[in-house]
């Protein structure tokens, strides 16, 4: 037993000794706590605390709570002088000298406040670094955005102007002849906010009417259409005559209420389809001024009389199967406006996932050669034969529209619907020979493009949603002024205008048409006992034509 | 499940077929539902390791966007013959590494039917 080792001595029993002085408690005042009623402003709560003795209950010095100020890290004793206990703290150690406590703060550094602050470029960087993928580069954008650019002083002037016309309520913009080259949609779009002062005046109906925006852009050097004019909707009159546009938008088919277009002396080579909305019975459009534009025309200018009205006879066929599917208006009260009738059509181009073009082409907008190849309409258009390129050609028929979009025409609308559109078609293009498929930041640039005309591109022959365009045709439609009387049975009757009776050729005008898929093809008509001579005839003009081509060749 | 169909060996003509990402997840599809890239399709059908066990290695392919192409490929079968179909929603971030996939994979025409194209 006497091996047995001892023990260790317990240290520190004092807390179980009750007769150790060295308690670590506080030692308990024999005062009680002071009361708090003298500074409450609580009515008071018992009937014996009305009692005015009960004031002397309250004592200074009494036992309290500790107090701390501070943070969790960095606390101290509160010596504070703006206790709620009144002033009977001021007798403690005062504060630190302020300015001191200022310089301290300055140097002090917190290591870590606790809350991590994710930054997202950090994290999705580190995220991606895990995986070790070896072919996907990703973009890398540098995060200086460009400076600003300046506003050019004819836009400044354009700016002022507008502000004007708000201000005062005028509904005739003119920024003509200002040089502008391009107008900021900031500055643009402000004009949707004028608003006709009424006329206040006695005897006058007070009557707040929809504005009427003109607005004269002509003379300027604008290459792109601005945008922002197709959301303002009480636009009547626009000129962009002079400028160096060379499209118009499909969206303009949302300007309902416009009365008057000037877009001649641009470099327009074709108008889109869409634009047939504002040209029908109803619509508001009246005066339209489209030449001199450098239009693609058709070849086989030339039509004798008889070949020109079985040819209308063929269209007005035509239109009844490939028109647009809006149902006609019924109109209440005569009208007079434009109307545009189909007269031929083109071939059609078909295209490609990878936007090459097989076989037919229409003219491209950087040749010069404008001239259009035509097509009867009873002529079914074709794909061209494919050439075969391995195991993926038999997926590029595109002949099946039904069913879902391709993974390649969803991914490229995500990616033209992106704010970084722009960006991604740069880093493209400089990334070019890194392993992406040719082409692509073109294509990408083409669907940027649709996905920015304010509209979502449809087929316009199954209606469906499409992300670029499969195949693609232009239509010639003559537009000239007609007339709708309302008869009294209600039935409309439209009488063209003499000058399209007086002149048999008149002016053609190329409407550009997509189709989603290779099947979305225009429709092909019958044909009628009689017209067979017609295309035969046609066929050796065709033959004659394609030998003089030869020829030439 | 499929997995193991494909390593007894009876996966030439098995339902599913299995595809793996560069991260190593793996996906179990339809067979019939992957026929519409003509990637997918050569590479089970010739004579290569991938048409014996039904497993398609992708090292390209990050898992995020394979199984974006994953569900793109049920959501084509299942939409096969509709006429209305709805939009397939696809997240900014992966949509460039999306859209090489597509090409890869040649998913980048409008599919047909298999029925149809044969």
């Amino acid at each position: 037993m006497a091996d047995e080792p001892t023990l260790p001595v317990l240290s520190n029993l004092r807390h179980n000794n009750p007769f150790n002085e060295e308690s670590r408690k506080r030692p308990r005042s024999e005062r009680a706590p002071p009361s708090q009623l003298s500074t409450s402003s609580d009515p008071a709560f018992f009937s014996s605390d009305d009692d005015p003795a009960l004031d002397n209950y309250e004592q200074k010095q009494g036992r309290r709570k500790r107090r701390y100020v501070g943070t969790w890290f960095s606390q101290q004793p509160a010596f504070s002088s703006d206790s709620f206990l009144g002033d009977d703290m001021i007798s403690e150690p005062p504060r630190p000298h302020s300015a001191l406590a200022k310089r301290a703060r300055r140097e002090f550094r917190k290591l870590d406040s606790g809350i991590y602050m994710s930054q997202n470029e950090d994290s999705t960087a580190e995220s991606s670094d895990n995986y070790d993928g070896k072919f996907v580069p990703r973009p890398t954008f540098s995060h200086t955005r460009a400076k600003p650019r300046p506003i050019a002083v004819g836009e400044q002037i354009a700016r002022d102007r507008i502000t004007e016309c708000v201000e005062d309520g005028r509904e005739t913009v003119d920024l003509s002849g200002l040089g502008l080259d391009s107008i900021s949609d900031g500055i643009l779009e402000s004009i949707s906010h004028i608003a006709p002062i009424p006329i206040v005046d006695k005897d006058v109906f007070f009557e707040q009417r929809d504005p009427q925006i003109k607005l004269f852009l002509s003379n300027n050097q604008l290459t792109q259409f601005p945008r922002c004019l197709l959301n303002v909707e009480h636009l009547t009159d626009l000129s962009l005559r002079a400028n160096n546009l060379t499209e118009i938008p499909a969206g303009i088919a949302k300007l309902k209420n416009l009365q008057s277009l000037n877009i001649a002396q641009n470099q327009i080579k074709y108008l889109p389809f869409e634009f047939l909305q504002l040209f029908r019975k109803g619509s508001k459009l009246r005066s339209l001024q489209i030449q001199p534009n450098p239009l693609w025309f058709p070849e086989e200018w030339h039509d004798g009389p008889d070949e020109f009205v079985k040819r209308l006879d063929q269209a007005k066929r035509y239109a009844a199967l490939a028109g647009s599917k809006q149902p006609d208006t019924k109109l209440e009260s005569d009208w007079t406006g434009l109307i545009a009738t189909i007269h031929r059509r083109s071939r059609v181009e078909f295209i490609d996932s990878s936007r090459r073009i097989a076989g037919f082409r229409l003219p491209s907008t950087d040749r010069p050669l404008r001239r259009c190849e035509m097509e009867p309409f009873y002529k079914l258009a074709g794909p061209p034969e494919l050439r075969k390129q391995g195991p993926g050609a038999s997926t590029v028929r595109l002949l099946n529209c039904k069913g879902a979009r391709s993974l390649f025409e969803y991914a490229l609308a995500a990616c033209a619907r992106s704010s970084e559109a722009d960006d991604l078609c740069q880093w493209l293009e400089t990334e070019q020979d890194q392993g992406w498929p040719e082409g692509m930041s073109a294509t990408l640039q083409e669907a940027i493009k649709f996905s920015r005309d304010g509209r979502d591109l449809k087929c316009s022959m199954c209606g469906r949603k499409a992300v670029l365009p499969m195949t693609r045709w232009v239509e010639y439609y003559f537009i000239n002024p007609a007339k709708v009387e309302v008869r009294s049975d209600g039935e409309n009757s439209i009488t063209a205008s003499e000058r399209f009776s007086q002149t048999p050729q008149p002016e053609m005008y190329p409407f550009m048409r997509f189709g989603c898929t290779w099947t979305c093809v225009p429709p092909t008509i019958e044909r009628v006992e009689g017209e067979d001579e017609d295309e035969a005839e046609v066929k050796e003009q065709e033959e004659e034509e394609e030998d003089e081509d030869t020829i030439i060749a | 499940m499929a997995n193991d169909a494909a390593i007894n060996g009876y996966s030439e003509e098995g339902k599913y077929i299995t595809l793996i990402s560069s991260d190593g997840f793996e996906y179990v599809v339809l067979r019939e539902a992957t026929e519409i890239s003509p990637t997918i399709k050569s590479m089970l059908r010739n004579p290569f390791s991938e048409s014996r066990t039904g497993r398609c290695d992708f090292p390209e392919i990050r898992s995020v966007v394979l199984e974006k192409v994953v569900e793109y490929f049920h959501y084509w079968y299942k939409n096969r013959d509709k006429d209305d179909v709805p939009d397939m929603n696809i997240p900014v971030e992966i949509c460039l590494e999306l859209l090489m996939a597509a090409d890869y994979l040649g998913l980048d025409a409008k599919p047909t039917q298999p029925a149809i194209r044969d």
